[in-house]
């Protein structure tokens, strides 16, 4: 797993993200990413980014999380990846 | 059907950001998600830190304690203190409501609609209250002039007599020097309407005189003179 990849973002810049790691959930046959521009929100806690990764033309795009109810298990996996479970 | 799976992802395709979500994490969540972090984490330690978002942006935190299960809709505390929890015995400031004044003792003014009348001087707001002593009831100055309105449609005047007396007594009560007695008031108005019709009596034409020939009638025959 790379720390850090080189992305375009929505303005055309260049930005460097780090890539702390990118899953599938079946139920959903989507892929999805976690990154961080290593920020600290006001509460010091680390702002973690999360899109979801689709693959064509032998691009990554990563594209916002369409539904509340694929943030909620995005969150749940999350949890379990910090818990140490991966059901 | 396992939750999740983990997959590789390939630093060297070209990477586009088009959207994402944001969640606030403990640095040790972070050390977590992705295991050997903690190496990379050390490594960076004498970096200087990380900027802060410069805007005080809402970014909702990951809840560790909340069920798997249970959607988590939290923004920002999720690991500092909890809620306080209120006391049911401290009474909430919102509900100290301080009760309605209801003075029982002070009469209801119930406004009077006035029936127009020109030129009559209006009655001040702070007009005095005038005492009756003959129920040692108080009434405002609004039901005062109602009251003389009253009074003054029973007399048996003309329009332009009670016209002036209206404008007589508003003025009166306008100036505060007014008449305290109603009863002495009625008096004085039915006194007044008897002047009047005095005065009536006075003016009344003589006893009715014999009419005048028609002079459609043309002239009057004299028998005498026609024998």
């Amino acid at each position: 797993m790379p720390d850090k990849v080189k992305a375009t973002n929505e303005a055309g810049e260049s930005v460097e993200i780090e890539v702390l790691a990118a899953f599938t959930i079946p139920d959903f046959s989507r892929n999805y990413v976690i990154y961080s521009y290593n920020e600290t929100d006001p509460n010091g806690l680390a702002k973690l980014h999360v899109s979801q990764l689709t693959e064509q033309d032998g691009k990554y795009t990563l594209a916002n999380i369409e539904t509340d109810d694929e943030w909620t298990r995005i969150k749940n996996v999350m949890r379990e990846m910090i818990t140490g479970g991966n059901a | 059907m396992p939750a999740y799976n983990y997959i590789e992802f390939n630093p060297n395709i070209p990477t586009v950001i088009t959207g994402d979500k944001i969640i606030a994490l403990q640095q040790s969540g972070k050390d977590k998600i992705r295991p050997g972090y903690a190496n990379f984490l050390a490594s960076k330690s004498a970096a200087p830190a990380a900027p802060a978002s410069p805007a005080l942006e809402e970014v909702e935190s990951l809840d560790l304690n909340a069920p798997a299960n249970v959607t988590p809709v939290i923004n920002g505390a999720d690991f500092q203190q909890p809620p306080a929890e209120l006391d049911p015995k401290t009474p909430l400031e919102t509900a100290m409501v301080e009760p309605f004044n209801v003075d029982t003792a002070a009469p209801v003014q119930t406004p009077v609609t006035q029936p127009p009348v020109d030129a009559v001087p209006s009655v001040p707001a702070e007009a005095p209250v005038v005492s009756a002593p003959s129920n040692n009831q108080k009434i405002s100055a609004v039901e005062f002039v109602s009251q003389v309105d009253k009074l003054v449609d029973m007399a048996d005047f003309d329009e332009a007599s009670k016209n002036l007396i209206r404008n007589h007594i508003r003025g009166d009560v306008a100036t505060a020097s007014i008449v305290n007695d109603l009863n002495t008031l009625k008096l004085e108005i039915f006194d007044v309407s008897k002047q009047v019709q005095t005065v009536r009596s006075n003016i009344a034409p003589a006893p009715s005189q014999a009419p005048q020939a028609n002079a459609q009638e043309g002239p009057t025959l004299n028998y005498s003179q026609a024998a």
